[in-house]
């Protein structure tokens, strides 16, 4: 049939190859384009090339607001990270097992990842409101006075807790479906060896868990440097740039400040969060492939 | 002490029972955290859906009680006053059209990618793979939407979504290699044409891999709230999430309205979510699986 269908192949081909490479391959790549004008979003104003202007009002006239963000972003990277897969690992380990109403708590746990950044983030801005809000209740009730996304010191931190519990669901599956293809045998023969539960989950399950490991972890990194939704519809980045990563950081440079909308400059911090990621990605996936090898 | 009886829980037959104690205060302590983590799940959208039927004047007293009275009005005032009718249809609409498109073009790409019908398969093959590893070049979308006058239309919104066709193909592309091609060859002796072979013969027997995929895109877009944000800024044409964002900003002291427009844009994904949960499942987390 292949040799006989000519053109046709092609022109199956067509609508979806057309529009993958105006609407994906063009803007993936036409970023760096943008990161060396003056483009300011607005349809008549002619467009000039600045040169590297934009990288060097970053790293020197900006440098302030880089490293914020950069900082920002580490800490909001580095805590989701970690704190989802330990958490995520503990809990599918729990799971993963006879006990009764498990499979009720997987269901409930999974839940967000279904409801997406908009019905999770309004729902914890109730449970956070500073008025009636159950967690601000809570801590008064300790005698803590708090707005937690309202101020500075703890608006991040409140993210990250919402961040977490939104995407724990999905890195607890991919352990669970991890933990179900390990061989019951396995572990039988280690008990017949004397070795402990917790030595057991330490020396077996989480060796053999390993390629479940290396792709949460990656995921939580590339996700949590470019994502950015969570953050938008709960703080926009605020209180005082508290919790702007670089992802929100461009977002809101390039389209949603209303004084000033920059989306070439906005290009030139783009590109600098891709090469972070690119970076940590390249040498996370070596560690981690590494490990498993050793593992 | 948790820990090792959770592990002896995984494990299919119990040691002998030699420390009886200790086994049945792990278990007591396993049944507490597992209760703790239901909880901090539930209460969240407990306690919405507790003020959205309460009346303003009991959410100031005291927000943490029982509604009393049940005030069921707050929906129906919500639905109105935040215009959740014309979010609500605009989802469907841009829900459908994108699901129907992507799987479409995404086929039939797809398709001749997998039998190897193309000078250059595999160049093609690696080609939209790459969309799963590029970034999103939100800007330079903008910029090609503004200049073809689709920014801010439904249509524009719609080819967007469409263009991101790198995890369908690929997911096809692997199901359809499972298809014998003796079948191509039958119906190439019958004579039928090449793109209705496609949609009559293999459409068909794709579609388990379909639903799934559709299935996972159209949560995706009912949640999209970034894409709205940027490329919809008319609230007429706006989908439901970006909707109930608008509502949220407009109506940022009523609690108990925010709390109802919540559940009317969770509520079509819950009931979806109860009956098709093991799909739901599946679906989102099939690439990290394989991966």
């Amino acid at each position: 049939m292949g040799r006989t269908a000519g053109i046709w192949p092609y022109v199956c081909l067509a609508p979806a190859l057309a529009l993958f490479l105006l609407l994906e391959i063009l803007p993936a790549l036409g970023t760096s384009v943008f990161s060396l004008t003056d483009y300011t979003g607005l349809p008549n104003v002619p467009i000039h090339w600045v040169g590297l202007d934009n990288y060097t009002g970053l790293f020197a006239a900006q440098q302030t607001f880089l490293l914020r963000a950069l900082a920002v972003t580490a800490i909001f990277s580095l805590l989701v990270t970690v704190l989802q897969n330990g958490f995520a690992v503990l809990i599918a380990w729990l799971l993963n097992s006879r006990i009764r109403g498990q499979l009720a708590v997987r269901s409930l746990i999974f839940l967000p990842v279904v409801l997406g950044a908009t019905v999770n983030g309004l729902t914890w801005y109730v449970m956070f409101n500073p008025l009636q809000g159950p967690v601000t209740l809570l801590l008064q009730h300790f005698g803590i006075r708090a707005n937690l996304l309202g101020a500075p010191s703890t608006a991040l931190y409140a993210v990250i807790w919402v961040q977490i519990w939104a995407n724990l669901g999905f890195s607890m599956m991919v352990f669970l479906a991890g933990m179900q293809s390990i061989d019951a045998e396995i572990y039988e023969a280690g008990r017949i060896d004397g070795t402990s539960p917790w030595s057991a989950f330490r020396h077996l399950t989480i060796p053999l868990l390993a390629p479940s490991i290396t792709i949460n972890v990656l995921l939580a990194i590339i996700g949590t440097i470019t994502g950015f939704e969570l953050i938008f519809v709960l703080t926009d980045g605020g209180p005082a740039l508290a919790s702007q990563t670089l992802g929100m950081w461009v977002f809101n440079t390039a389209f949603f400040t209303s004084v000033s909308r920059l989306p070439g400059f906005a290009s030139a911090i783009a590109m600098v969060q891709f090469a972070i990621v690119f970076v940590i990605a390249i040498v996370m996936q070596s560690y981690l492939r590494r490990r498993e090898a050793v593992l | 002490m948790i820990r090792q009886h959770t592990v002896d829980l995984a494990v299919p037959r119990r040691r002998a029972t030699g420390v009886r104690f200790q086994l049945r205060s792990a278990t007591v302590a396993a049944y507490a955290l597992l209760a703790v983590l239901g909880l901090i799940y539930l209460i969240p959208l407990v306690f919405v859906l507790d003020v959205s039927l309460m009346s303003t004047r009991q959410f100031a007293i005291n927000a943490a009680s029982f509604p009393d009275p049940v005030t069921w009005s707050n929906y129906p005032t919500a639905w109105i006053k935040g215009t959740f009718n014309t979010y609500f249809v605009n989802s469907l609409i841009y829900t459908f059209a994108i699901v129907c498109g992507t799987l479409v073009i995404s086929t039939l790409a797809a398709f001749p990618i997998a039998r190897g019908h193309l000078r250059g398969t595999n160049a093609f093959y690696i080609l939209f793979l790459s969309g799963i590893l590029l970034p999103v070049g939100y800007i330079p979308q903008f910029f090609i939407l503004q200049n073809l006058g689709l920014y801010n239309t439904q249509l524009g919104y719609i080819l967007l979504w469409c263009s991101r066709v790198a995890l369908p193909i690929f997911v096809l592309t692997g199901f359809i290699k499972t298809i014998p091609s003796e079948l191509d060859d039958a119906a190439a002796i019958d004579g039928c044409p090449y793109i209705r072979y496609v949609l009559q013969i293999i459409v068909p027997l794709l579609k388990p891999a379909l639903s799934v995929v559709g299935l996972i895109l159209a949560i995706r877009v009912w949640n999209d709230i970034i894409g709205p944000v940027i490329f919809l800024p008319s609230k007429g044409i706006k989908p439901i999430s970006a909707g109930l964002l608008q509502f949220f900003a407009e109506n940022a002291a009523d609690w108990t309205l925010i709390a109802a427009a919540i559940l009317i844009t969770a509520l079509p994904l819950i009931l979806l979510y109860v009956f098709a949960q093991r799909y739901i499942v599946a679906g989102i987390t099939s690439g990290a699986i394989k991966g």
